[in-house]
């Protein structure tokens, strides 16, 4: 009719804590690593609209519509986690966009970059995704309009 | 390798026997001491119990908010990643479109969601599609489709968006609220559209789904005027043949123009570009009746014979020539969030919320930007519809933080099949 002491109960409990602690020790792992493939996939659509813009910039101009990007000029743009844009850090900012052209007119190529989270610098970002994108900003197209009048 | 696991292995091993004999040591211990037989007093389970009651709770709360992020981290996914496949397919049909001035679009144009795009001095009848709520486009495009089983296939396919929300709607309905695209592969044949047989690419005067206005038309006008091809387009009851649903998360679609801008001719004055719900430049239509002028040419080779002032102006697409990029806004909500509203009421909760997602060009309601201010600010119209999204409270607010707004530019190359 013996039972267990305190002691032994007490070190049965250490060893499963141990064991707990090591599981819990997975846990962040794996948020983490979600993290991760959600911000991977954030930053495939952040550098596909960030394509989009350049393809789309008018010849008038020389910077884009959406995101203000000026032709041959490098820039850091910040994105949150809806996709919103902001030329400098702020405090909902989880992605860094840096922007490098290469080439001088006509075909251009842009190095796109993102990385998270946004406060680190590239070298020192926990992930990234890179797209490199030839750019040629669309040719005046003069057409005369002489059909259906 | 097999050195490091028989080490492993011989650790354990001896972490056993060190432990067995701490454990015998102890209970003989107590049974020394106390000689009591057994058992635990109350207190000592209490207190162990309590112990683990904390454990407990300390790892369920632990687990609790991992599972809570990693349920929004795939909420986020899930939107992500459809709208990333919806959204590359409409960057290839847009890209892709037959751009001529001798075939027709079924295209938003509207000024300021509110009318009829202005017209130049003397012209009547310029096509007013307003589109309110869901958009519809279609459009020709290069790119392949669901072509009839017989028949030479053409390279062109007539390719259509819209969210399906017919009214009335059918119940049950499992389409409803959905991006539907139409991809209808055409065939190389000489068929008319009335005619029972599929109907080919078809040029103007033959409309595609709306009927063409008096002022579109080639003069002299043809008598009889042309009925649409494939008037299922336009028509909101009906659902459409040769297409799928291609965004089930997708439920508000809404897009806008971003116009290339223009040098007057006459004066040489700059019209800069401007994001516009009409496909053409209507500020182009406001030439001045100048001295012969050269009418520019893609050389640059004045003609001796000037343009006549209103040929500087048009109130058609004319091939897109005036639009750079089709600005596409959608609102995407994860089948998650989606079952935490509800389909029962009327209209169904989600239509209830496309519904508060105003147009582009809304200067009506409160707060609405001023005309201005939509022709030259790029991101209004999410802005807008992120705001109303919060500002909902009478819906649940899991569902609607779920709801995901993206806007995409889509590239219009330049149109190299301009007819004369």
């Amino acid at each position: 009719m013996s039972g267990f002491s305190l002691v032994e109960v007490t070190l049965a409990f250490g060893i499963a804590a141990f064991c707990l602690i090591a599981l819990f020790g997975l846990l962040p792992v794996g948020v983490q690593t979600n993290r991760n493939a959600t911000s991977q996939t954030a930053a495939t659509n952040i550098m596909a609209s960030v394509v989009a813009d350049l393809r789309a910039t008018p010849t008038f101009n020389t910077t884009s519509t959406e995101f203000a990007l000026t032709f041959g000029a490098n820039a850091t743009l910040y994105f949150d986690g809806t996709g919103q844009f902001a030329g400098l850090l702020g405090a909902n900012s989880r992605y860094q966009l840096n922007v490098t052209w290469y080439g001088s007119t006509g075909l251009r190529y842009a190095d796109l970059k993102v990385t998270w989270p946004a406060a680190a610098t590239p070298a020192n970002a926990n992930g990234s995704a890179e797209m490199f994108a030839a750019v040629r900003q669309e040719l005046k197209q003069w057409a005369t309009t002489t059909s259906g009048l | 390798m097999g050195d490091d696991n028989v080490r492993a292995i011989a650790s354990v091993v001896r972490s056993r026997l060190f432990l067995s004999a701490l454990v015998h040591n102890a209970r003989r211990t107590a049974q020394s001491t106390g000689g009591r037989m057994g058992g635990f007093t109350l207190v000592e389970v209490v207190v162990t119990i309590g112990v683990l009651v904390l454990l407990v709770l300390f790892a369920t709360q632990l687990l609790k908010s991992a599972a809570i992020v990693t349920v929004l981290g795939q909420k986020e996914m899930d939107a992500d990643s459809q709208t990333r496949q919806l959204l590359d397919r409409m960057a290839l049909d847009v890209a892709q479109m037959v751009k001529r001035s001798d075939v027709d679009y079924c295209l938003k144009s509207s000024w300021f969601a509110s009318g009829s795009p202005p017209a130049p001095a003397g012209v009547t009848g310029v096509r007013t599609v307003l589109q309110p709520g869901n958009d519809t486009i279609a459009f020709y495009s290069t790119v392949p489709g669901y072509y009839p089983s017989t028949g030479l296939q053409s390279p062109v396919s007539l390719v259509a968006y819209q969210v399906y929300n017919p009214s009335p709607a059918p119940s049950p309905c499992p389409n409803c609220n959905k991006l539907q695209r139409m991809d209808k592969g055409l065939l190389w044949n000489g068929s008319t559209p009335t005619s029972g047989t599929p109907p080919p690419i078809v040029f103007m005067p033959v409309p595609l789904a709306s009927p063409i206005p008096i002022a579109e038309l080639p003069n002299p006008i043809p008598n009889p005027t042309a009925t649409p091809a494939w008037p299922e387009i336009a028509s909101s009851i009906s659902s459409w043949s040769d297409s799928e649903v291609v965004g089930p998360q997708v439920f508000r679609f809404e897009y806008y123009y971003l116009l290339k801008g223009q040098t007057n001719p006459a004066t040489g004055e700059n019209w800069s570009p401007i994001f516009s719900d009409t496909p053409w430049d209507t500020r182009i239509c406001s030439c001045p009746a100048a001295s012969p002028y050269p009418t520019p040419t893609p050389t640059g080779t004045p003609i001796a014979s000037p343009t006549p002032e209103t040929e500087c102006c048009h109130y058609s697409p004319e091939g897109m020539q005036d639009v750079a990029a089709v600005v596409v806004v959608i609102a995407v909500i994860d089948p998650q969030s989606k079952v935490l509203l509800s389909d029962a009421t009327t209209p169904p909760q989600l239509a209830q919320v496309a519904s508060q997602l105003i147009d582009w060009g809304n200067t009506a309601c409160a707060g609405c930007p001023t005309q201005t201010q939509w022709q030259t600010t790029p991101g209004l119209l999410r802005a807008q519809w992120q705001k109303t999204l919060d500002g909902i409270t009478n819906l649940p607010r899991p569902a609607m933080s779920g709801i995901r707004v993206y806007e995409r530019y889509l590239y219009l190359s330049p149109p190299t099949l301009l007819t004369p």
